[in-house]
């Protein structure tokens, strides 16, 4: 057994949007955006350079085209013109402790769909985690 | 004899930002990673090197907060039985009663600022 103290805390991801079912699992955690003070969830995907975030969540909390740096993106919905920003990302534990980190998001007006991404670069690539799927735990640390 | 001749340079050298964005936008993290180590290394004053340095940088731990989320079984439940007859619109739930909804996230927290919830609501969007 490994005696290295893996993660610092909990939560419990859905495998679903709470008011539909999918066809295929895919992994939702809850997360606190900047300052905002409520809990939302985001979809882990490792497979995507950048996290994507909210148009409307990036103009509630500032992070707004002049404070990044302008890109053009490409995704499965086409092609879209935005911006970078770095931004503080709240892992919230239902035991142990959150963890607070900050990550570098993609927003734009373009993008179809009002669900954060939590990609690899800049964001997962900073923590470790892990996901119990029998118990629907998603388990969180600083690397 | 043979005279050196000078070939005409059309194309001009793209800048080290120039770089960095065409390998972020072809989702190449490591070769722009690697652009912007070099323009550091070299001294480059371009402007906005110090955002892309900020920007490329791995995710930084920031700190740990003791504050504890709650079930949010009550509020799932809410959304599975409710949610589809707010299609397209933010809403939010506390316990197993919503508080508010709109299709403008500007407003969805207008309206909760004014409401002050006893606990921090789970704010979702309904594809």
């Amino acid at each position: 057994m490994l005696e290295d103290r893996f993660a610092s805390g909990r939560s419990q991801f859905a495998d679903h949007p709470p008011e539909r079912i999918e066809p295929t699992a895919k992994i939702y955690v809850r997360v606190r955006i900047a300052d905002l003070p409520e809990v939302q969830l985001a979809q882990l995907d490792t497979g995507a350079a950048w996290s994507i975030l909210s148009k409307e969540i990036a103009a509630a909390i500032g992070a707004v085209e002049e404070t990044g740096e302008r890109v053009t993106m490409s995704s499965r919905f086409g092609v879209h013109q935005g911006y970078l920003v770095r931004l503080p990302v709240t892992f919230i534990a239902e035991a142990g402790e959150s963890l607070v980190t900050d990550g570098t998001f993609f927003v734009s007006n373009d993008w179809p769909l009002d669900l954060t991404f939590l990609g690899y670069s800049g964001l997962l690539d900073s923590i470790r985690f892990a996901l119990d799927p029998q118990a629907n735990h998603f388990y969180f640390g600083s690397s | 004899m043979p005279r050196a001749v000078r070939i005409p340079q059309t194309d001009a050298i793209p800048s080290y930002v120039d770089r960095i964005r065409e390998h972020v936008e072809r989702e190449e993290v490591g070769a722009a990673r690697r652009v912007l180590a070099e323009a550091l290394r070299e001294g480059s004053t371009e402007p906005s090197l110090a955002n892309w340095e900020r920007l490329l940088a791995p995710g930084k731990v920031l700190g740990f907060s003791p504050a504890l989320d709650s079930d949010r079984s009550a509020e799932f439940g809410w959304l599975a039985e409710h949610g589809k007859k707010y299609r397209r619109e933010w809403v939010a739930v506390l316990g197993p009663e919503m508080l508010a909804h709109s299709k403008s996230y500007a407003e969805l927290r207008a309206e909760l600022d004014k409401l002050k919830p006893a606990g921090p609501p789970f704010v979702h969007f309904i594809e």
